[in-house]
Formats: structure tokens, C-alpha cells, sequence
């Protein structure tokens, strides 16, 4: 294929079956029955559910669209995608005190960025094995960030980046922000060279070899975009909470790959797309919404979320 | 030449030996605690190794997230390499109760930090340093209990901590008391946002919802300052009014933050209540330094708690900034 | 010398090289900062293999078999909640009961991934919320306490100055897990899975049963770990009693595992939970801070992961070349 007809080709190959394949065909039926139950569920509909939903699960899908990156290039998940969104938050709040956004932005990106595009070096170049540099980021980054903040918490000096918090055709900046992300995500795997080359890594490296991709370069790629995805969720966490503290972020790995799992994402990496992990999110979300409007105890939610996620993942059998 | 150096090598022994007990003197501590990412613990730790530097103290800090077993292990070590006494933020109230035995076995105080250990079990440690959770709920029951007065039903909702510790059971405890009295308040709901902000966001708009078709909700009790932060921002982006009156949701809190004497002094928020992480750290030092001295010594040293509301709210400001 | 290279790549080995050295630097700078390194020292490090070891066994089969139990975190909850709430009418039975659930909850898993051709991660991640769904249940979201704390005390006094009832129970079972993998044909059938499921299919080998068999394994010996660690402390919690799946990944992968499966061996995972116990105990002797701590067992971690690293050898003799070849220039 010339490089010349490769957008053209990728875009006529495309056809909008994202939603069928061989690892999800029930998802959509799922998914349909829970909407339904949704439907049926006073409350649900009703604008302070919707917008809690959308503002605090738009900031857990930044990370599971990050960590649906890391699964599907082969690399299987990460433990430090959720410490690197918390150290993001850190670093927006304490730079938001030079007053200017956009340096507390850009600053954030970097910083996660360059900390996750790292391990992929790591694990690119060494062929190092991705979860146990992601469990060293983890220590590294806990420890560090332990140490330069002395335990106390951030605060965000001013008010940069308070657009975050408005409402656009009354859906938080924030849903904007992971829609923007999903799609980005998604038309990078579909339409992209560096794209093709993440999910071709996956689903065979020594095919990937073969073919001449540099399995350093697209590693780092893939860390270093899932990272900037993650300091994206940082950013919508300081900026909503006018701070940053090592607490934020925290049980958003786990929270993530089940998003990731649902969505049916093949966990040996080369398949899955990140709208079906945004479909995985509304699922666990979800359930979670309407067990507690239905006024299900403490215990019982916990027990009835674990039933859905598994019952989640079993429809997706054979 | 023999003859004169035995002497001398004597010589220097007993020197060593004098000097010794000078350097001694200086008291090691374990303090062993919780995560020390979260602010509240951070400060503690922080304001314990300052104080004790201070008063002739080496405190060593042993933490971990949260983790009773790595604490359990934790004593047994600092049993092991005799410390002169330890600092115990517990991370369970009965999961070390065993490891307290040792200690006691060993001869070592134990001074308990913040939250309590099982009750019955009081010869277990030195002293306790801390707020009374029971009663900083209380301070909470009384704020919505005033509020009530007049109405002919009342209610409201718990976004709580980590349920499966001592100090949001305890506070709750305390709440269920100081409400008791009167039959037209109702606890609704118990939601367990396990300390998060984002999470406590998330359950207050649910609960919003919930309770829109029945009159909507009188008052939300999240038990810390950061958390009622996120109650506030699910409100204010569902249009409910916040405040005391018929119709408005009224939100208070049990242990001040920042975030909380901003959003009190903004009208926001009704109250919190006093718990405050350098006080704590300051009087533990104090009471280690009082044990040290042979002094006699508090069993419970609870911490001076006060209703923190609009009126007094600059007061607490520095002490709740952390 | 090729013997020796060859050694080395053997996983077993490389894991309790990194064992010896790690053991060797703590011993070392022990001597620099002055401190004692007795048995109580040692005692320390065994208890903090007893808390992780079993539940990084248990790991430790199922990535052997080619799958991973991300469930263990969860029944290491249940097994302790259990093992608490029924072992009032005895800490035996209480035991016994939590192993049989642990046992049942494993099986159950292992079927349903066979008949429905599910990925484990996939349907463990599932069980492991879901159990620990149950130990709230149970407990209805409280700590538990375990009245009778003589039972604790017993379970932790030193057994020959370095061993206690828990780290014994442990080490047993790591011996036991060493003999059924070397010894026995159920161990070769374990491993022949692992490595190419098709192949041992094909030469025999019920593959379902050794799958569904070892889930069992793995979800008794996570269940027994929470139940020994609840009666050490005399306590269960649904949110646990400590984290132990970070840990137990790293163990296991330290010990030599491969997420592709058919490598490992419980000794080598016994030396990576040695690895991360002594980090852990040591650093505890030499009184480091816990953020320093974490950095250094970060650090470490992170060492390992590079030299671990098939493709080393190759960037460094990349590197190598790099280097000739401006020195050559010049």
C-alpha cells in the first residue's frame, strides 16, 4: 500500500461495525437492557444523576481509555496510570500558583507524558515486562511525590481552567472532554499508520517485527499517549477540585481495566476499540447508579456491582 | 608499653560508657501510621517528627496504605528493635490488638493516635490523642437537629467514610445519639464514598435524584470537609439550593479541610467540626515528652472539639489548612 | 561458561540469584549503619513472607498454567471473613470452611472460563469484586473481631527463634507446590498446559481438569492466606486486612513467571516473595522513611524489570558496537 492511497483505503475500509465482533457480540444487547432498566429507575433520567455521572465518570474514563491503549498494543494494564493522574492533579494545582493555565496545562501533559512514555521505553527497548515497571512507576512516583509534598495537599491558587467546570449544550466540559478522547483514540487505531502499528504490535509481535515496525518507537508512542490521557484526568480533577493530593486517583487502575474488560477488549492485546471501553464504563456506572437509587444497602451494592461486571464479562462468551 | 595500654583502652571504655547515656538520651520513637498521601495522616507525621526533633525525640515515621497486617508487622518490629515508645495511628480498631499485647509484653507505651482500638481493652495502650469521633458526630446531630426544629419531617442523608473502620461507625454512633430526641428526623440513606471526593460527587447527585419525587433532602451529613466539597459541586450543577430553610439542602461535615472553611465562610456549607492534624501531632509530642519526664499522664487525652459554623470560621482557618 | 550463561536463564535460578544478592546488600549495609541483623530479624522477614506468600503461590500456578487469577486479592478477603465469622465454633473449622469456599469459588471460576472460552483476567477481575461483594455481606461492611486473641498470640510466637505457626503453614506449602511440580505427573501436565495448550492436548493431557484444578489450588491457598492472617490478627475486614495483589504480581513475576505461561516454579516464587520480604523488612531494620522506601523497592523493581529483559543482550551489544564504531572514527 503506498502512503499516498493509505488514508483512502483506511477510510474505505471502515465500516461501522464497532460494536460486533467475535469478543462482544452481546454487549449492545446488555447494554440495552440496562438502559431499559435505567429507563425504569426513578431518577435516572433526572438532571442531577446524569450530571454527577457524567462529571465524576468522565474523569475514570480518561484513565480506562489510556489503559484500553496499553492492553490493546500487548502490554496487558498498568498499575501506575492511576498515581500518574493523581501526581498530574499535583502538579496542575502547584503550578496554577505562577498564574498561568496554560503553563499549569502544559506542564501537567509533560510531566505524564514523559513519566508514562518512559516505562514504554523501558519496556519497548528492553523488552522489560510491562506490569512490573508499571508496579516500580507506582512505588517511584508514590514515594517521590510523598516526599516533595510532605503528605499535605495541593491547593490551586486562582481559578484557571474554571471553564472545565461549565455545562456546553448541558453536558459538563468535562463529558466533552473524554468524548473528544474516545473518538481521538478510536481514530488513531483506525486511521493511523502509528495506530494500525499499536493493535498489529499486539495481536503479533514477531508478525509486527517482521513487517518492520520499530517496537521501541510504537511502545513509547502508546505509553506516552496514555499517559497524556491520564494527566488529562488530572487536570479535570484539579481543576474541579481546586486541588491535587496523592488521594486522587486512587482505585482508578482497577476501575479502569474493568471499563476496559467489559468493553470486551481482548486482554492478550489487538482488539477492542475505545468506544466499546466507553461502553464498558456506562455499564459499571451505571449499575452502580441504579442500585443506589433503588436504595440497595452499602453491602448489597457492593456485592450486586461485582455480580453485574461478571455477568458483563460471561455474556461475552461463546 | 603493654602495661600502659590496658589502662588506657579502660580508660576510654569508661569514657565511652559516660558519654553514652548523654547521646541516649535521645528517645526513639516508632511512629507507625497510615498512608501518608492522604493530608490529614501527612500532617500528623510531619508535625510528630518536627516536635520530637524539638523536644529530644528521633521519631521514625513506618507507614503503608491503610494496611493493619504491615502495621501488625510494624510493631512486632519496632518491638524487636526496642523502641522507647510508640506513636500508633491504627488502621484497624481490632486487627491489632494482638500486636498491642506484644508490645505491652515487651514493656513499650503505646500511644494511640486519631482513631481508638476496640473497646475493653484500655490497658492495651498509654494514652489516646485525638478527637472523640463519637462526639464529632454529635456536634453534627446537634447542627441538624437545631435545623429541624419546627419541621414536621426531616431528612436526611450519610455520605460516609471507609464504613468498614472505627471512625465513621463511631460517628455515625455519635449522629444517631444527638438526634435521637427527635422522631421527625430520619436517616434516609448511608452511602460509603470511602474518604473521596469525586465519589462523595458522584453518590450526592444519585441521592438528588433519589429524593426529588419525595421533597428532596433536608440535610447531607459527608463526614469530612473534602467530601461535603463534592456534595456542594453535585448540587450546585443540579440548580438545589443550599442553605437551612424549607426547600434547601442544608450540608455539613465532621472534620474541617480548607475546602470546607471556604465553602462555610461562602455560605455553602452550614458547619464542620474541629479535628485538626497539627494539634494532634503537637499534643502527642506532648505527651510522649510528659511520659519520658515520669509525669503523670492523661488516659484520654481528648482534643477540644467545637461546632465550626459562619459565626467562628476564620478562627480554625490556619488550623485547618493543611 | 555457556553452562553457566544457561544457568542463569534459567528462571529458577535467576530468582534466587537476585535472593542471595538482595540478602547480600541488606547484609551489607546493615554492617555500614550499624545495625543487628539477628534472629528476630529474620523472624520479621518470615512473617512478611507468610503474608504475601500464598497468595503469590496461588497466583504463581495459574500464571504457570498460562492464565491469571486476579481473584485471589478477593477470596484472601472472603477466606479471612469467613474463617473469622465461622471460626467461632472452633479456628479449625472456621479454617476448613473458608479453604472449602476458597476451593469451590476457584472451581466455579475455572468451568466457567472453559465452557464459555473466557479470557481468566477477564472473568477473575469479575469473582474478585464479586467475593469481595460477599465478604460486605457478611460482615455488613464492618471489622470484624475474633474474640479469642490467645489464638493470634499462638499463631505468631517464634517457633525455633525464626519461624511461626504462619510462616511454618506457608513454607509447607511452597515445599508441597515445589514436589507436585517436579516430581509428580500432574506437576508436567501443569506445565506441558502452560507452554502449548494445544500440544498437550494433543499428547493426552486433560487440559479443563488441570485448569480447573488449579484454580481450586489457587483459590484455597488465597482463602487459607486470609484465614491465617485474620486469626494472626484476630480480625477480618471486607476492605482486607492489607494489600496483598500488588505484592503477589511482583512476587510471582520476580520468582521467574511469564504472563505467557509454562514457565516458573513455587520455588522460584518462594525466592520473589523472599525478595520483596527482605526489601521490606530490611529497609524497616535500617529505619528508612516509607516514601524512601517505596522508591528503593521501586528502584529495585525496576533494575530487575531491565535486566530481566529478553531483548538486554542486544541493546547492549547494539551499544557496544555504537561505541566501537566512534571510537573507530575518530
Amino acid at each position: 500500500m503506498s502512503p499516498k492511497y493509505f488514508w483512502v483505503e483506511r477510510l474505505m475500509a471502515f465500516r461501522p461495525r464497532l460494536w460486533i465482533s467475535t469478543h462482544g457480540a452481546l454487549l449492545p444487547l446488555g447494554l440495552a437492557l440496562l438502559l431499559l432498566t435505567a429507563m425504569f429507575t426513578p431518577g435516572f433520567l433526572s438532571a442531577p444523576n446524569l450530571l454527577s455521572l457524567v462529571n465524576t465518570a468522565s474523569v475514570i474514563g480518561c484513565v480506562a481509555v489510556a489503559m484500553m491503549l496499553i492492553t490493546i498494543s500487548g502490554n496487558v494494564l498498568s498499575f501506575a496510570l492511576g498515581v500518574t493522574t493523581g501526581c498530574s492533579a499535583m502538579m496542575f494545582a502547584w503550578l496554577t500558583g505562577y498564574e498561568s493555565g496554560l503553563l499549569a496545562t502544559v506542564g501537567a501533559l509533560v510531566f505524564s507524558t514523559v513519566v508514562t512514555g518512559f516505562q514504554g521505553l523501558l519496556i519497548g527497548l528492553f523488552r522489560a515486562n510491562p506490569i512490573i515497571v508499571s508496579i516500580a512507576a507506582l512505588g517511584l512516583m508514590t514515594g517521590a511525590a510523598e516526599l516533595i509534598s510532605q503528605g499535605s495537599m495541593i491547593y490551586a491558587s486562582g481559578s484557571q481552567l474554571q471553564g472545565l467546570n461549565d455545562t456546553f449544550w448541558s453536558v459538563p466540559a468535562s463529558g466533552w472532554v473524554l468524548l473528544a478522547l474516545v473518538l481521538l483514540a478510536d481514530f488513531i487505531l483506525r486511521f493511523t499508520r502509528f495506530g494500525r502499528n499499536i493493535v498489529m504490535l499486539g495481536s503479533n509481535m514477531t508478525a509486527a517485527k517482521a513487517a518492520g515496525i520499530s517496537l521501541w518507537r510504537t511502545t513509547v508512542g502508546v505509553y506516552a499517549l496514555a499517559g497524556l490521557f491520564s494527566g488529562i484526568a488530572g487536570i479535570l480533577l484539579a481543576a474541579r477540585y481546586n486541588a491535587g493530593s496523592l488521594e486522587y486517583g486512587i482505585g482508578y487502575d482497577y476501575s479502569a481495566i474493568a471499563a476496559v474488560l467489559v468493553g470486551g477488549t481482548f486482554i492478550g492485546g489487538g482488539e477492542g476499540t475505545a468506544l466499546r471501553t466507553l461502553a464498558g464504563l456506562v455499564v459499571i456506572t451505571g449499575a452502580g447508579a441504579i442500585l443506589l437509587l433503588h436504595g440497595v444497602s452499602t453491602e448489597y451494592q457492593f456485592l450486586f456491582t461485582g455480580l453485574v461486571l461478571l455477568v458483563a464479562v460471561l455474556v461475552q462468551g461463546r | 608499653m603493654p602495661a600502659f595500654r590496658v589502662p588506657a583502652f579502660l580508660f576510654a571504655l569508661a569514657m565511652t560508657g559516660l558519654l553514652t547515656p548523654a547521646v541516649a538520651q535521645e528517645k526513639r520513637v516508632a511512629h507507625i501510621t497510615v498512608a501518608l498521601g492522604n493530608p490529614f495522616v501527612g500532617t500528623v507525621a510531619k508535625t510528630i517528627q518536627d516536635e520530637g526533633k524539638k523536644n529530644g525525640m528521633a521519631v521514625s515515621v513506618f507507614g503503608g496504605p491503610f494496611d493493619a497486617a504491615l502495621q501488625s508487622q510494624q510493631i512486632d518490629d519496632a518491638i524487636a528493635q526496642k523502641y522507647d515508645a510508640i506513636a500508633l495511628f491504627p488502621a484497624n480498631p481490632n486487627a491489632l490488638l494482638p500486636a498491642l499485647t506484644r508490645a505491652k509484653a515487651a514493656g513499650i507505651p503505646v500511644v494511640l493516635i486519631n482513631s481508638g482500638i476496640a473497646s475493653g481493652h484500655d490497658d492495651l495502650y498509654l494514652s489516646y490523642v485525638g478527637e472523640d469521633q463519637k462526639v464529632l458526630g454529635q456536634i453534627v446531630g446537634k447542627m441538624i437537629s437545631d435545623a429541624a426544629k419546627g419541621r414536621d419531617a426531616y431528612k436526611v442523608a450519610i455520605i460516609s467514610g471507609t464504613l468498614s473502620e472505627s471512625t465513621p461507625q463511631s460517628r455515625i454512633a455519635g449522629f444517631k445519639d444527638a438526634i435521637a430526641a427527635n422522631p421527625k428526623i430520619e436517616i434516609v440513606a448511608v452511602e460509603d464514598a470511602r474518604w473521596d471526593t469525586a465519589r462523595s460527587e458522584q453518590i450526592a447527585g444519585q441521592l438528588f435524584a433519589r429524593f426529588a419525587a419525595r421533597g428532596g433532602l433536608d440535610a447531607v451529613f459527608a463526614m469530612a470537609d473534602y467530601m461535603a466539597f463534592g456534595v456542594i459541586k453535585s448540587a450546585k450543577a443540579a440548580r438545589i439550593p443550599l442553605g437551612t430553610g424549607k426547600g434547601q439542602t442544608m450540608v455539613v461535615a465532621s472534620n474541617c479541610a480548607k475546602m470546607g472553611i471556604d465553602a462555610i465562610a461562602a455560605g455553602e456549607q452550614f458547619g464542620t467540626a474541629t479535628q485538626m492534624p497539627a494539634r494532634t501531632g503537637r499534643e502527642t509530642v506532648a505527651t510522649l515528652k510528659q511520659h519520658f519526664a515520669g509525669q503523670p499522664i492523661k488516659k484520654e487525652n481528648i482534643l477540644e472539639m467545637v461546632a465550626i459554623t459562619k459565626q467562628n470560621v476564620e478562627t480554625f482557618r490556619t488550623d485547618c489548612t493543611f | 561458561m555457556t553452562s553457566i550463561s544457561r544457568l542463569i536463564a534459567e528462571p529458577i535460578i535467576r530468582a534466587c540469584v537476585l535472593f542471595l544478592f538482595v540478602a547480600l546488600v541488606f547484609a551489607v549495609s546493615a554492617v555500614f549503619a550499624g545495625v543487628v541483623v539477628d534472629a528476630t530479624t529474620m523472624f520479621s522477614v518470615l512473617q512478611n513472607f507468610a503474608m504475601i506468600g500464598l497468595v503469590a503461590l496461588g497466583l504463581g500456578l495459574t500464571v504457570l498454567i498460562g492464565e491469571f487469577d486476579l481473584s485471589v486479592a478477593g477470596m484472601f478477603i472472603l477466606g479471612g471473613c469467613v474463617a473469622v465469622i465461622v471460626g467461632s465454633n472452633g479456628p479449625v473449622f472456621g479454617l476448613a470452611v473458608a479453604v472449602l469456599i476458597g476451593i469451590a469459588g476457584g472451581i466455579i471460576q475455572a468451568l466457567l472460563m472453559i465452557r464459555l472460552g473466557l479470557n481468566s483476567v477477564a472473568i477473575t477481575l469479575g469473582g474478585l469484586l464479586t467475593f469481595t461483594g460477599i465478604a460486605h455481606v457478611l460482615t455488613e461492611s464492618k471489622s470484624v473481631l475474633f474474640n479469642d486473641l490467645s489464638v493470634a498470640l499462638a499463631m505468631n510466637v517464634p517457633v525455633l527463634g525464626v519461624f511461626s505457626l504462619r510462616s511454618l503453614i506457608t513454607i509447607a506449602c511452597f515445599l508441597a507446590g515445589g514436589v507436585l511440580i517436579t516430581y509428580t505427573r500432574i506437576g508436567r501436565d501443569i506445565v506441558a498446559t502452560g507452554s502449548n495448550r494445544h500440544a498437550a492436548r494433543v499428547a493426552g493431557v486433560s487440559t479443563s481438569h488441570m485448569l480447573v484444578g488449579v484454580f481450586a489450588v489457587s483459590g484455597a491457598l488465597a482463602a487459607l492466606s486470609g484465614a491465617l492472617l485474620s486469626f494472626g490478627l484476630s480480625a477480618a475486614s471486607p476492605t482486607g486486612l492489607s494489600n496483598v495483589m500488588i505484592p503477589a504480581i511482583a512476587a510471582v513475576i520476580l520468582g521467574g513467571g511469564s504472563l505467557s505461561g509454562g514457565v516458573g516454579h513455587p520455588i522460584g516464587i518462594a525466592a520473589g516473595v523472599l525478595v520483596l520480604a527482605i526489601v521490606r523488612s530490611g529497609l524497616t531494620v535500617l529505619g528508612v522513611s516509607p516514601s524512601v522506601h517505596e522508591i528503593v523497592t521501586g528502584a529495585l523493581l525496576l533494575v530487575v524489570a531491565i535486566l530481566d529483559g529478553p531483548a538486554l543482550g542486544e541493546r547492549l551489544y547494539q551499544f557496544k558496537s555504537m561505541v566501537t564504531l566512534r571510537v573507530g572514527s575518530i
